[in-house]
């Protein structure tokens, strides 16, 4: 009967470990899953994209909001901050798409940006973020 | 569809006074927001703010998406857009004002000056009136504006349950960095 009891303390003290270990994780250890494993929720061209967007922007928001994307489209410009990031422009410089590539995803894709020029077809994948003037598309990639 | 009836107007305005050269912005601006406490820094930084400057009038407008602020944790993203701000709701919070002493600004004169602005902000979908203080940077065509806001989350109907308000601090610090650049319409 102690042995018992002993046992079932023992299993107490695991599960609340592993518990407390798995809170400790999900709070402060996990990462942000890469855009690279990202599985597109949908696949389309930017221009109809913002087509979406511009006829309903709040139906296009409750859609595509949160949502990964692969998109098609020409380059219309690229530009780098000085932070590092990348943006990419698509359809029209003001009412279009803009495609952030994070820092640490410009220096994996370093060869791929640099060959970027105006007027190039390009595939990106990113997570759509909403409507402003343009449709902002964050935590891009280029898809080769 | 306020936000987007203000959006639409500026565009179009810019579009309409093509030859017009005091019009400025940028789609890829700054904003950090900043809570400091014995707990935990808590930092949101997003990138891709779309923001008008016009220097003839000193209007100042920009525009961010909740969603789009970035932070080193992924469950403080979650919880800034799930249970704070309420990003499916609110997706958008905004700033319409003006540069307060714009007089003492020459633009014409590349230079550093100090920047006061006022104007209503919206988050949560609350407007409140608010004014910012920091610096104006002229560089030839190139216009750098870094207002300073400070906000306390209730005061947007943000709530934050009692047993993380320690976390947070009481009011958090905004910084605003918008790189300008001269608005060249398309021909």
């Amino acid at each position: 009967m102690k042995m018992k009891l002993w046992r079932l303390a023992g299993i107490g003290v695991f599960l609340a470990l592993v518990a407390a270990g798995f809170v400790y994780w999900y709070g402060f250890l996990r990462k942000e899953k890469s855009i690279e494993k990202m599985k597109p929720d949908f696949e389309l061209t930017a221009d109809s994209l913002f087509s979406v967007f511009n006829a309903d922007e709040k139906a296009a928001t409750e859609k595509f909001g949160g949502k990964t994307l692969l998109l098609k489209s020409n380059v219309v410009s690229v530009e780098k901050d000085e932070k590092g990031n990348v943006t990419l422009t698509l359809v029209d410089p003001m009412m279009g798409v803009t495609c952030t590539i994070d820092s640490l995803q410009v220096v994996k894709q370093k060869t791929d940006i640099d060959a970027l020029r105006e007027g190039q077809p390009v595939t990106v994948k990113g997570r759509c973020d909403g409507m402003l003037t343009d449709v902002k598309i964050s935590k891009c990639m280029i898809v080769k | 569809m306020k936000n987007r009836i203000v959006w639409l107007t500026l565009c179009l305005a810019f579009s309409l006074t093509a030859t017009a050269q005091n019009r400025y912005f940028t789609k890829t601006g700054h904003i950090d927001f900043f809570s400091h406490t014995a707990v935990e820094d808590i930092k949101g930084v997003n990138d891709q703010v779309t923001s008008f400057l016009d220097i003839a009038t000193g209007e100042m407008v920009f525009s961010v998406l909740s969603r789009s602020f970035q932070f080193a944790k992924p469950l403080m993203q979650e919880h800034f857009n799930e249970n704070y701000m309420e990003s499916e709701k609110f997706p958008k919070a905004s700033f319409e004002g003006k540069i307060a002493d714009l007089k003492t600004i020459d633009f014409t004169k590349s230079g550093k000056y100090p920047l006061k602005v006022a104007g209503k902000l919206t988050i949560h979908g609350v407007t409140k009136d608010i004014e910012a203080a920091g610096d104006l940077t002229i560089d030839k065509d190139k216009i750098v504006g870094q207002p300073v806001f400070s906000i306390n989350p209730e005061d947007y109907g943000i709530k934050i349950p009692g047993v993380v308000r320690q976390n947070f601090a009481e009011s958090m610090k905004v910084t605003v960095q918008m790189n300008y650049q001269l608005y060249t319409p398309k021909k």
